[in-house]
Formats: structure tokens, C-alpha cells, sequence
């Protein structure tokens, strides 16, 4: 199925960027371009507080192309500025720094700069929130380095955009890639696991052989200091319900029971480890599963950087699919044909 | 009580925040003939319909949102953006659909402006759709030139900025739709008075069936307004302390009834006497709450209720030791006291509630105190209800006495007693709550001794 025709099977949709200028508006716009007039999408992007490089840099966000049709929120201030004509539906309850977040439906097509909500939360309660103007798609434009905004809280399925701004060299943005890749398609947790720690919002929990749950009672992984040695000596399963830092990875993957514990993070957004310590994790025989996962569609390439490097496309693509396994696309050189 | 209302706006609840402690019999009957035909209307004569109608007009109130902003905006002759119009298309269209709902259930009190007008203005195509844009309808020229950017830009939204032409148009379409925003808020400038009235109605309905529902929940009834100066309550109660049996009882804890009492008083002193744990303070809280419910216009926490218009209400209820600013228990007491003399200079219609004064020092000095109060509150043309543990001497004042301990069984009943009767009943409510008896019966083994 063609690279549209696939998006248009779907519900809700991320884009994330690894890096500015790896092409995610370009990608935005092409699927907002590409998709029939016929298939209506409601669109917004993460907050500009979300977007914090932009403010320092001064730079403004970039324009998104909308046709007739399109639903879209975007702040007071920015849907003042708007260059398109469209009729005002709904002022919702989140604010921004921009102003109260509005929605809109495009009467005749053209350019407006988009800023919705700026929480992984907010956002998906936008996503629930358009529902009532019955769109085929949501697509949440997600920032750098936010990935919070790929949450599968927010959508079910995922675009990367990836490119020569994140690596200039094509070996290290192939495995660099294939990092973020592997935690976006890690497996689902067990059932029994998944249905005893779901719920937990916060803290460390622990399920032991006979379905015990284990509380450490520690606020955060970043507490562990108080859980020292013990923690695996009852558990089948640990749960970080917030972020997994290196030090937690580091404790499970140093323990002696490592290949018997299924380690479980609520989504890929939680982990924040860095590479080596992951590969040093797996070669120990670690296992690490999340509860709720989304649907990776596609990895976009931009093979240009804004320093001027340009990376061979055709070579990019094929080393990228060959690490990743997922369709990978140059927008911008094939787009007429995927 | 203002927490556990139900309201569904937020608009709402300010309006309730601005809502003043009314003092004119007009104001006062007029809020609870509202209040009690919307309560029977919708919760004794109504029926499963009215039931459901309710949900739906609340659900329409969650909508009500405060626009003061806008409608600031519009005094100062600012331009509205589409943000505004919306804000104010919005509310009319709300206003409208409310009113229709609430006449199906028959609230005839409830008056919501007519804002039919300010609709027409902002939804030129009669759609009735909750949503705004500068719409071709407002002028044929923008309608004309609006199909001419259509015609150039084709199916492509990627305005070809190229072209002269577009820019031109589109320069024209920006500048019409200027002019026809600026004539907008001219028109709705001269609608500015109904639109806020037609928001503070909502807001005001919105309280209004969140003090029926109120009513309804807990048992509270609509009072009558006194004629003679006279405040009386039969079955009165306190709903927090109800509310809090009740829930333990839900969660199988130890049964507990709350008894209501009946009271009256006139501009009189009136002393409340009778064995700790007798519910004495609670009967000061009791009618403090209530004399704010009547006259924030809420329903009252009793079976029934007549009562007296109050200027000022004073509590001095509970230790005000603060240490912070160096005050012990007695000069907390006693500056809390002084406050109710000095109010009462002011001569306002005042209702005084003052829990065991000076029980922080020695019984002699502290009666002298006490009997020294009363007799400066003397025909002043207050009310004052005052617990004591001292035995007063003298008849100018009235004395209720709470019924006590009748076979183990704490009975709450206030009733008219004589001068010199002083409960002792300390020491057996103290074995009910399974206190030391090695302490206790060394207590009245004293007490027999000083009798001998």
C-alpha cells in the first residue's frame, strides 16, 4: 500500500522530528498535500513552548499548508495572523503563552502557523476534544526533542523524521536512528503486567512469582538509592512508571537475576537512556517492555543538512531500511513516487 | 456550603462570589420565592421529563463562559477580532437555547434577555451554527471578490503570491473584512447592556439550580421572613455534621443520628447551659450558618424556619490562642468580645453568638465577667446567644437548658429553665467516653466530701 494510502487507514497520527531541519514540516505538508479532499484531517502542533529552540533562535514557526476542510487549532495570536479563510468553531479551555488555543475548520485553503498545546496531556486531550468534528485523522506535529509528543497517550501511530542535521555522518545517523527505532517497537508487556501497572501514576512497583505487587516506595527511578540491592530478589517484573534513567537501567542490568526480570515502562517517551547503556542492558539479557506502544509508519529522510551537507539519498534510504525495517522515504527526492 | 454547590461554570460561580449578604425584606423574599417555585417545580411537582430536561439545561450552562474581555473590548470602542465575535455569537446563541429550555420546565422566575437581535447581526445566514467567520453574506463585494481568489488559486492552497493580481485581491478581501468587523461591533456596541445581562442571568441560573439541587441533597428548606422580630427553627440541623454521619455510616462504621433541635429568640440575651458534650456550640454554629444561608438566599438547614434580618453577625466560637502574635487563650477571648461590644455601638441589627466566655480563667472572676456582659447587653435590641459552664445570677435575660443525659442517652433538647441550675454532669459524661475511672471516682469522691 502506498505511503498515503497507508495513512489514511489511520486514526491519529505523530510526526516527530530527531533533530530541526530533519524535514518535518515538509513531511506535514506533503501528507496534507497528497491526502484526497475528500479525507478530512484535524491538525495542530505542540505548543510553542514546546518548540523553545525557535524562541531563542528567533525564528518562526513554520508555515503549514491547509486545505478546505482541514480542522485546525492553533493560538489566538497565530490564528489572528493566519493566511487563509476559515470559520472560528470552538475556544477551548487550554491556554497557551500565544494566547487561548482555538479551533477552526478552513474555508478557503492557505498558510497558518500552528501552536497548540504544549503537554503530552493537553494534546491528548485535544485529540479527544476535535472528535466531535468528526475528522477521518488528528496529526499532531510533535517538536524536537519533545517526544513526549509521540506519546501513544496522544496517537496511535508515528512518523520519524530523521536526517543529516541529527548526523552528518550516514553510519551514525543509520545507528543513531535505529536506536530510537528499537525503544518506538519495543514489544508489549505481558497482560498480567500490563493490567496491575497501568494505573500506577507514579513510584517503582514490582510484581513477584504468585502475583504479588511490590511497592517500593520510592517516588520516582531517580530515588533509587533508597531501593539499593533488593529490588530484584522477589520480582518477576519492576515497573517504572516515570522516566528510566541510566542509573535504574545500570542497577537491573548489574543485577545477577537480569535475564528473569521483565523490566516494564509505560512508552518508548519514558525511556532516557542512552545507547551504549541499552546495548550493554540487552547483551546482559535484559528485557524491557512497555504497557502501551504505538505504531511506527515510516521513517522520513532528509539526506540535506543545514550546513550544507548532503547525504547520498538512494544509499541513506537503503541502509536506513536495512537497520530499521520499517518504509523508509527522501520526501523531497522521491515524493511523486511512494 | 458555597463548596459543595454544583455549579457548572465557572461564570457561575462568580457571580455567586459577588453575590452581596442582602438585608432588604424585598430582596431577600424575592430570592426565596425564586428559589423555592424552582425547587418545587423541579423536584416535587416535576417528574422523570423535568428530570431530564434539567440535565440538559445544565449541560447547556457547563458551556457559559466568561466573556467580560470581549465585552470590555466593546465598551472601549475596540475593533472585535473574529475571536471576540465568536466569543459574543456564542453567548446570544446559549442565552437563546436556555431560555427556550427553561420555559419547557416551566421556571417562570427565571428571566434570560432576549439576545435574538445580537444573533441576527452575527449569523447573517440564520444557520444558528456555533461558529463565526466574516461570512460572504455581509457584503456582495466580498462575496464577488472572495470567488474571484477561489477562481485564481484554483485547487492549489499554496497561494501563488506571485501573482499581482492575487495580492491585490487579497489585500481587498483583508481591508473589507475590516471595515465589515469595525461596522459589527458598532452594531453590537448598542446591544452591550443585554448581552452582559443576558451573561449574569446565566451565571445566575446556573447558581440558582445548583441551591435547588442543594436544597434537595440536604434536606434544606426555604425560610420565612420574620415579622416581629422573632427568629424560630423547629428541627434544626447541621448539615455538615449530618453529612459526615451519614458517611460513616455508608462505610460501616458506628451509627450515629444527628437530633435536631428546635429554637427561638428575639432581640433578647439568651444563655445556653447544660453538659459538655451537649451540643451547645454546635447550636451557636448551627444558627450562625443559617443566619448566612438566609441571607445569601440558600436554603436553611432546619424542617422549618422563620427568621430575623441581621446587619451584622458576630461569632467569637473556639480558642484564639495564637501564638504568633502573642495572644493566650483568655486575651484571644476577650478581644474576640470586644469586638461584639464595639459592633454593637454602631447600633445595626446584630446577631451576637458567643461561645462560653471567659472559660479560660477562674470560675469567680469569670462569672463576674460574664454576669458584667449580659447586663451591658441589656436592652440593647440584639440577639445574643451565649453558652456558659457559670451560674449567672439574675432574670433579665432568658436561660436554655440542654435536656442532658436521660437514662445514659445524651438527649439534645433545649428547654426554658430557672435561674440556678447548673448541670453537673461532667464527670458521667466523662465515664461514657470510657475515661479513666481511677480518675473519675477519686473526682466525685471529692465532690461528696465537699458536700458533707
Amino acid at each position: 500500500m502506498s505511503f498515503i494510502g497507508q495513512i489514511q487507514n489511520l486514526k491519529s497520527l505523530s510526526i516527530v522530528g530527531l533533530e530541526k531541519n530533519t524535514g518535518k514540516t515538509v513531511c506535514l505538508n506533503y501528507i496534507l498535500e497528497r491526502l484526497p479532499s475528500s479525507f478530512h484531517v484535524a491538525v495542530t502542533s505542540i505548543g510553542i513552548d514546546g518548540e523553545s529552540k525557535d524562541q531563542v533562535t528567533g525564528t518562526a514557526k513554520p508555515e503549514i499548508i491547509l486545505k478546505e476542510g482541514t480542522i485546525f487549532s492553533t493560538s489566538e495570536v497565530f490564528y489572528a495572523r493566519r493566511q487563509l479563510l476559515s470559520d472560528l468553531l470552538e475556544i477551548t479551555s487550554e491556554r497557551s503563552s500565544l494566547g487561548r488555543i482555538v479551533t477552526a475548520r478552513v474555508v478557503r485553503g492557505g498558510k497558518v502557523m500552528l501552536s497548540g498545546p504544549s503537554s503530552a496531556q493537553s494534546l491528548s486531550r485535544w485529540v479527544q476534544s476535535v472528535e466531535k468534528f468528526t475528522p477521518d485523522l488528528t496529526i499532531v506535529d510533535g517538536a524536537l526533542s519533545r517526544l513526549s509528543s509521540a506519546s501513544p497517550i496522544i496517537s496511535e501511530s508515528l512518523i520519524l523524521t530523521t536526517g543529516a542535521a541529527y548526523s552528518a555522518d550516514l553510519e551514525t545517523l543509520v545507528r543513531r536512528t535505529k536506536f530510537i527505532v528499537e525503544l518506538v517497537r519495543l514489544d508489549m508487556a505481558e497482560e498480567k503486567y500490563r493490567s496491575a501497572f497501568d494505573g500506577k501514576e507514579k513510584g517503582v512497583w514490582g510484581m513477584d512469582s504468585e502475583g504479588n505487587i511490590i511497592d517500593f516506595q520510592v517516588e520516582s527511578s531517580l530515588a533509587i538509592d533508597r531501593i539499593k540491592d533488593d529490588l530484584t530478589g522477589r520480582c518477576e517484573a519492576v515497573f517504572v512508571a516515570g522516566a528510566l534513567t541510566d542509573r535504574f537501567l545500570g542497577l537491573i542490568s548489574d543485577s545477577r537475576r537480569v535475564k528473569e526480570i521483565e523490566l516494564v515502562v509505560r512508552d518508548f517517551t519514558k525511556i532516557f537512556v542512552n545507547e551504549q547503556n541499552w546495548r550493554i542492558f540487552l547483551r546482559k539479557g535484559g528485557r524491557l517492555r512497555v504497557t502501551r506502544r504505538s505504531r511506527l509508519i515510516a521513517v522520513c529522510v532528509n539526506p540535506v543538512s543545514p550546513r550544507g551537507i548532503v547525504l547520498d539519498s538512494d544509499l541513506l534510504c537503503k541502509k536506513m531500511y536495512e537497520a530499521v525495517q520499517v518504509p523508509v522515504y527522501d520526501i523531497v527526492k522521491n515524493g511523486d513516487n511512494i | 456550603m458555597v463548596d459543595e454547590l454544583q455549579l457548572q461554570s465557572s461564570y457561575g460561580r462568580s457571580r455567586l462570589l459577588q453575590s452581596p449578604f442582602m438585608t432588604s425584606r424585598v430582596e431577600i423574599q424575592k430570592a426565596f420565592t425564586l428559589l423555592g417555585d424552582c425547587y418545587r417545580t423541579l423536584y416535587v411537582e416535576g417528574g422523570g421529563a423535568a428530570s431530564s430536561a434539567l440535565a440538559s439545561l445544565k449541560h447547556r450552562l457547563m458551556c457559559l463562559r466568561d466573556i467580560s474581555g470581549t465585552l470590555d473590548r466593546l465598551s472601549r470602542d475596540v475593533v472585535l477580532d473574529d475571536v471576540d465575535l465568536f466569543e459574543i455569537k456564542y453567548l446570544a446563541l446559549l442565552a437563546g437555547n436556555v431560555a427556550r429550555e427553561a420555559a419547557t420546565l416551566n421556571l417562570d422566575g427565571v428571566h434570560i434577555p432576549d439576545l435574538e437581535a445580537v444573533v441576527r447581526i452575527l449569523d447573517p445566514d440564520g444557520m444558528k451554527i456555533e461558529s463565526f467567520y466574516v461570512y460572504d453574506m455581509y457584503s456582495k463585494e466580498l462575496g464577488r471578490i472572495r470567488a474571484d481568489i477561489r477562481k485564481l488559486q484554483g485547487l492549489s492552497p499554496d497561494l501563488k503570491l506571485s501573482s499581482p493580481r492575487l495580492l491585490e485581491l487579497l489585500e481587498k478581501e483583508r481591508l473589507l473584512e475590516r471595515d465589515i468587523r469595525e461596522n459589527l461591533s458598532h452594531m453590537l456596541k448598542n446591544h452591550l447592556s443585554e448581552i452582559k445581562e443576558g451573561m449574569d442571568a446565566l451565571g445566575d441560573l446556573d447558581v440558582l439550580l445548583a441551591k435547588a439541587l442543594q436544597m434537595k441533597m440536604m434536606g434544606l428548606c426555604i425560610p420565612k421572613i420574620s415579622d416581629d422580630s422573632r427568629t424560630s427553627y423547629a428541627g434544626l440541623f447541621h448539615p455538615y455534621v449530618v453529612h459526615k454521619y451519614e458517611t460513616q455510616a455508608a462505610i460501616g462504621g458506628k451509627k450515629k443520628v444527628f437530633i435536631p433541635v428546635d429554637l427561638q429568640f428575639g432581640l433578647e440575651s439568651v444563655t445556653i447551659i447544660g453538659a459538655n458534650m451537649g451540643g451547645k456550640t454546635v447550636v451557636l454554629k448551627m444558627t450562625a450558618l443559617n443566619q448566612l444561608l438566609f441571607q445569601f438566599g440558600f436554603g436553611v438547614a432546619a424542617a422549618s424556619a422563620t427568621i430575623d434580618i441581621k446587619e451584622d453577625i458576630r461569632v467569637c466560637i473556639g480558642d484564639d490562642q495564637d501564638l504568633a502574635s502573642g495572644l493566650s487563650s483568655f486575651a484571644g477571648e476577650v478581644k474576640a468580645i470586644d469586638n461584639v461590644l464595639k459592633g454593637m455601638v454602631t447600633g445595626s441589627r446584630m446577631l451576637a453568638l458567643i461561645d462560653e466566655p471567659a472559660r479560660t480563667t477562674n470560675p469567680i472572676e469569670g462569672t463576674a465577667l460574664v454576669t458584667a456582659l449580659l447586663n451591658i447587653l441589656k436592652n440593647k435590641k440584639i440577639s445574643v446567644l451565649m453558652t456558659t459552664h457559670y451560674n449567672v445570677p439574675g432574670d433579665f435575660f432568658r436561660r436554655l437548658k440542654v435536656r442532658g443525659l436521660v437514662d445514659g442517652q445524651m438527649d439534645y433538647t433545649l428547654e426554658e429553665t430557672s435561674e440556678g441550675e447548673i448541670p453537673h454532669e461532667a464527670i458521667n459524661v466523662a465515664r461514657s467516653l470510657d475515661i479513666d475511672a481511677k480518675w473519675l471516682d477519686e473526682a466525685e469522691k471529692i465532690l461528696n466530701e465537699n458536700k458533707d
